[in-house]
């Protein structure tokens, strides 16, 4: 699943290593084995590659979150596959987790663990110990500042400092793949600045980047493709001018309601 | 990986302010607390009941009064009473009153079974009275010649052949394992609603299932977690209650005073027996836990599997019930009774390996559920939408 071995930020799009390669992801949840499933996400088809940011854009309930999951290893997909820095989610899933960093609103922190032991714990988990660990464990205290709390438990941390304890630990193995869910949700102006800076810092820092988010700036600012989700289909994938071209439009909103105009009524021909 | 896990796991739970209180505060602070109190508040009755005698009146029959005036170790009081009827009985003034006939022949007790100290009264009295009689047949004997050897009639001395230590071996049998049970349950409650649905309303579930471990590492990574929560649970209520009680119950004349006199492979055996009960408990609950969406939901659910699990258990203390194959083959009921047996010497191989098998039966199946739940959607969706999705797998 490697296009080339050329690393760094120079390298054109071609010859970058696409890390996640999902082909016709579909996630049916069905209620019971006697009435019919719920579609969440419908033949999703996305590439991602190093040195790059991808953005899954979509309204409420579109599949953004279970499309992350799928390639995070969460959900197993219904159909399709996924591969991820080489490994398949579905036949390789430890192998991806140990590739990947995940952060959504629901992988919260243990609250009784201060921060240096749950960087040991999740640094331990991924192969890393002794002085190896110590050195990686204070070069992310360095990176995020965080020695002032270090060895505080995470349950008498503000929200700001968890969420930099959770980045903390989704790069404490440095992953070659990010994937992060609504990164932004729930952080003030400052803390979600500090989240958009330490996004593009990671892209310039050769990682992979997937996430999602319905703040349309983050999107505009960060992301070198975007994706379009409605009702489970990705309906539009390209960079923001290419989206632009295609919509007619200039502002990524009217380029967003657009595309999702657009998709509501394929959707509506396809019935 | 796993060990790593396990770790992460323990120490997050002891830091837990439920498990804390439930695995140790208890044994340290409230069982021995409990314990003194109760041998306090029996010091207390004791003295209540050494302090007041109970008071017999008697209707004429001089000659009854001096016997009693002068009968050694007497252990009622003897009052005036001015009419013959039974007001003073009824009003509480006497507790007892002895009516003789003229001919005093025949003797009338009155007592008023409502009140305890008439009851007293008249369970003392009774022996009291018998030595009167025999004292009174004796005179009259002798009066009209007859031996008194050949008046003292026929002594009866029950002497029990058994061991005080074995006594106090067969009692401890009947209550050990249930005070087992029940330490045990105690100690794996919270652990597996913490590790579990705990987990699920702090958002911690998904964390856990992207570690770079499969779900079954994870599923045997919290089984064993909470099973050393609970051993360690047990153990300590243990010690606690056994350096409590020795002193206090060595202070009471019962056999269980005998408990240091236990042979050495008892030890062994409890610890044994405790283990078992706290991975058999561990799958047993870290099963109905997972199943629930948030801590609340999984007490409520816990509660009455904590019953379904004891009363077994209980059954199993009655006197009379035998550790037969059979038994052995009912779930909770035979861990009672091989636990019963052990501590007795009396463990029957056969019966042993049933249970054993019984018990790995069941703790197999728990496990295997408690797997597929861990590996389902439910961790992830469950906390939003129980039970609503069902996996539908490629």
């Amino acid at each position: 699943m490697i296009e080339a071995a050329i690393e760094g930020p120079g390298a054109t799009k071609t010859e970058r290593r696409s890390l996640v390669r999902a082909a016709g992801l579909t996630k049916v949840f069905q209620p019971n084995k006697n009435e019919l499933g719920v579609t969440a996400v419908r033949d999703v088809t996305l590439t991602c590659r190093e040195n790059e940011v991808f953005g899954l854009l979509g309204p409420n309930g579109a599949g953004k979150t279970t499309t992350l999951r799928m390639l995070s290893t969460v959900l197993p997909p219904t159909q399709g596959t996924a591969n991820v820095a080489g490994f398949s989610v579905i036949r390789n899933p430890e192998e991806v987790r140990a590739r990947i960093g995940f952060l959504s609103g629901n992988t919260a922190l243990y609250p009784r663990l201060t921060v240096r032991e749950t960087l040991d714990f999740f640094g331990s988990l991924h192969g890393l110990s002794g002085i190896a660990l110590e050195e990686r464990i204070d070069t992310v205290l360095d990176a995020l500042d965080m020695h002032d709390y270090a060895d505080r438990r995470l349950e008498h941390l503000s929200t700001g400092m968890t969420q930099k304890a959770n980045i903390g630990r989704t790069l404490l193995h440095d992953p070659p793949v990010l994937i992060l869910d609504e990164p932004t949700s729930g952080l003030d102006v400052l803390g979600a600045g500090a989240m958009i800076d330490f996004i593009e810092a990671m892209k310039h820092g050769g990682k992979c980047v997937i996430f999602s988010t319905h703040i349309l700036t983050e999107a505009e600012r960060l992301c070198d493709e975007i994706g379009i989700l409605n009702a489970g289909r990705l309906h539009a994938v390209g960079t923001l001018e290419q989206l632009r071209e295609r919509t007619g439009e200039a502002y990524l909103d009217a380029v967003f309601r657009a595309l999702c105009r657009e998709a509501s009524i394929e959707d509506a021909a396809r019935l | 990986m796993l060990n790593i896990y396990v770790l992460k796991e323990l120490r997050s739970l002891f830091r837990d302010r439920n498990v804390l209180t439930y695995g140790l505060l208890l044994p340290l602070f409230l069982y021995p607390t409990l314990l003194f109190g109760i041998s306090q508040i029996r010091l207390y009755i004791q003295g209540l009941g050494e302090a007041s005698r109970p008071r017999v009146a008697i209707v004429g029959s001089p000659k009854l009064t001096k016997h009693f005036l002068t009968m050694p170790g007497r252990k009622f009081d003897i009052v005036p009473i001015k009419t013959d009827d039974r007001e003073p009985l009824v009003t509480g003034a006497v507790d007892l009153i002895i009516k003789p006939s003229d001919d005093e022949r025949r003797y009338q007790i009155f007592y008023a079974s409502e009140r305890p100290m008439s009851t007293l009264a008249n369970d003392v009295l009774k022996p009291a009275l018998m030595s009167y009689r025999h004292d009174v047949e004796i005179a009259a004997g002798t009066a009209v010649g007859v031996s008194r050897r050949a008046l003292a009639g026929i002594t009866i001395k029950a002497i029990d052949v058994v061991d005080p230590s074995k006594t106090a071996r067969s009692l401890l049998s009947l209550l050990l394992p249930l005070v087992m049970m029940v330490m045990c349950t105690f100690g794996a409650t919270y652990p597996a609603v913490e590790l579990t649905a705990g987990e699920r309303e702090r958002h911690c579930a998904e964390t856990t299932i992207l570690l770079p471990l499969s779900r079954v590492q994870i599923a045997v990574g919290k089984t064993i977690a909470v099973t050393i929560a609970a051993f360690l649970a047990l153990v300590i209520n243990l010690i606690a209650t056994v350096m409590t009680a020795s002193p206090i119950l060595s202070s009471w004349s019962t056999g269980v005073a005998a408990l240091p006199s236990f042979p050495l492979y008892t030890i062994p055996t409890v610890l044994g027996f405790g283990l078992l009960l706290s991975i058999l408990y561990a799958n047993v609950f870290l099963l109905v836990a997972s199943r629930a969406r948030n801590y609340r939901e999984a007490q409520a659910f816990i509660t009455p599997v904590q019953i379904l699990v004891l009363v077994p258990g209980m059954i199993s203390m009655i006197p009379g019930a035998e550790f037969t194959t059979r038994a052995a083959l009912i779930p909770f009921y035979n861990i009672g009774l091989a636990f019963r047996g052990a501590l007795l010497g009396n463990l029957q191989m056969v019966p042993m390996i049933y249970c054993l098998m019984s018990l790995a039966i069941v703790t197999l199946v728990c496990f295997h559920f408690t797997l597929r739940r861990l590996s389902g959607t439910a961790p992830v969706l469950g906390y939003e939408d129980p039970d609503q999705f069902q996996e539908q797998c490629p």
